[in-house]
């Protein structure tokens, strides 16, 4: 059984390959996945498709999400999710370049956990993703994920 | 409006004359003979009454006495209907009878009476009033009718431009956004190679890099400003009392170089509050604050100190510095969008800082300005309204 992963929903290959060595300066060793659209995460969080194998995309403990996505916009996939009947709890953390006030209001309103805005330096993203693992890998609790043998605790 | 006179002008004008025997309205004709009206036949009340259906009538000059509805009869259904209720009639009435009397019980206007036989010149000068009377109202509903068109027209340019507003901030929300993702790929790169691979290059070589990231950061710098000056632009500034003092002092708490250990900001306390929108203020006095301890001379410490003037609802905020001051040839065009005084090497900036303030502060209904003098430090102020009696 792998480790419930982090799903990271980001369109921008640099910013992905940032986020990955963020993680890896921060000693943040948790498995990472990579939707690149919206539609792509919502394939990946119903198993469908590519995603089919459970034991290779198991269910994510955390998402990241980009606002604006290809195809299906961050929103979109956050209105998806927790409409959801089941793990539709799962925190959902918005890391966008985004800094409109609407955005802002309306991701909070559609159930986002937590809005954070892509810093341009590489340093102030360690700092951020550092601080995603202290907070939600050390501090916070959420219920367990339903359709996986054990209940995944993260950290 | 001259169109609608010229058209008005050129229309005839229709008049219906009644009478039940063909030679009176032959009279009629000839003593009305104008290429300016349009005389209708009706030889009885009934024919009358149907004519006034199918079109509109300036006037009806009506015999009394007629086999049938009389014309006083039929004057009466005429004044009941709502869309013939204001046609003028000119009655014609027989010599020595009571018709008078019965004529003067109308109250309506536009009611008039000629008595028999008919007089042609009074007759013509009666007919040119009402034809006058008729010319001017039509003149009135078309021009009416021209503004209540000009109104709608107007209301649908202003919902477009709405739209086209509307349109241009998701566009520019949008460039920004896609202008930012490179950028951030260029400095996150270029900060990994100074960071993992500098050994691999020479002092030229890291001297090239270090330029990539300031010349990355200067334009995150000014895309991050023009989102901010066209919110200032566009954004609804909600008025309410605004505490400066706080407000100076969480600003100061939040940049680094407005912290003590870089530079002394000191309040003459107590600040008047004022009536502002909190998050332009906060922009405007920031930008003050920053600009007066950057542009300042190398190894000087510092200082801007604010204080007040209030007079007469006014509050007057002033904000002193110690810096290199601005010289009196420069100072008029400070406050315009991407004015710069100095090098990006002198002193870094985008020239929008002063841009926001004015707009901001303009939008909240003060004003701004400054007094300087080269080497002297500046005294920048921005008056608001005191929100201490509201």
């Amino acid at each position: 059984m792998n480790e419930s992963p982090i799903l990271l929903v980001e369109d921008d290959a640099n910013d992905a390959f940032f986020f990955q060595r963020a993680m890896k300066e921060a000693d943040f060793t948790h498995p990472l996945q990579v939707a690149r659209d919206g539609t792509e995460a919502i394939d990946y969080l119903t198993g469908t498709g590519a995603f089919a194998d459970r034991a290779q995309f198991p269910l994510p403990c955390l998402i990241v999400l980009d606002l604006n996505l290809p195809r299906q916009h961050g929103l979109e996939v956050l209105r998806w999710i927790r409409g959801r009947d089941a793990n539709n709890t799962v925190p959902v953390v918005v890391l966008t370049s985004s800094t409109s006030e609407r955005d802002l209001r309306e991701a909070y309103r559609d159930g986002a956990n937590s809005y954070l805005n892509k810093p341009s330096d590489p340093d102030e993203l360690v700092a951020l993703v550092s601080a995603l693992k202290g907070y939600w890998f050390g501090l916070n609790r959420v219920p367990a994920l339903r359709g996986l043998e054990t209940a995944a605790t993260p950290g | 409006m001259t169109e609608i006179s010229k058209n008005t002008m050129d229309q005839p004008i229709n008049i219906l004359i009644v009478d039940d025997r063909p030679e009176n309205l032959a009279v009629l004709e000839s003593i009305l003979d104008d290429p300016g009206y349009r005389l209708v036949r009706a030889e009885s009340a009934e024919k009358a009454l149907l004519a006034l259906v199918v079109e509109e009538f300036a006037l009806l000059i009506l015999d009394i006495r007629m086999p049938g509805m009389s014309g006083i009869e039929l004057a009466q259904v005429i004044k009941e209907r709502k869309k013939t209720a204001t046609v003028p009639i000119i009655f014609l009435t027989a010599h020595s009878t009571g018709d008078q009397c019965v004529l003067e019980g109308y109250d309506a206007g536009g009611v008039d009476y000629l008595q028999k036989p008919v007089h042609p010149a009074i007759l013509r000068s009666k007919v040119a009033i009402f034809a006058e009377l008729h010319r001017k109202s039509r003149e009135v509903v078309l021009a009416n009718r021209a503004l209540l068109a000009e109104v709608i027209e107007r209301r649908r340019a202003e919902e477009q431009l709405r739209e086209t507003v509307q349109e241009l901030e998701a566009f520019s929300y949008s460039i920004a956004h896609d202008m930012r993702a490179p950028l951030r790929a260029m400095q996150g790169f270029s900060g990994i190679l100074i960071a993992e691979h500098a050994a691999g290059l020479d002092d030229t070589g890291r001297g090239y890099l270090q330029l990539i990231v300031g010349a990355a950061r200067r334009m995150d710098t000014l895309i991050v400003d023009i989102l901010n000056y066209s919110r200032v632009l566009r954004s609804e500034l909600k008025l309410q009392p605004v505490n400066v003092e706080d407000l100076i002092y969480e600003i100061a708490a939040t940049y680094p170089d407005l912290h003590a250990d870089r530079a002394d900001i000191t309040v003459a306390s107590p600040l008047p509050r004022v009536l502002a929108n909190e998050a332009a203020l906060t922009q405007v006095v920031s930008n003050l604050l920053g600009n007066g301890v950057k542009f300042i001379a190398p190894g000087v410490r510092p200082r801007v100190s604010v204080r007040s003037e209030e007079d007469a609802g006014v509050v007057r905020l002033w904000f002193e510095d110690n810096g290199i001051g601005i010289p009196q040839h420069s100072q008029g065009r400070l406050f315009d969008i991407f004015t710069r005084l100095h090098l990006s090497e002198e002193y870094e900036g985008t020239g929008i800082g002063l841009a926001i303030v004015r707009k901001a502060v303009e939008r909240m209904g003060g004003s701004v300005g400054v007094e300087s003098e080269e080497g002297q430090g500046s005294r920048f102020w921005v008056q608001l309204q005191t929100a201490e009696n509201s």
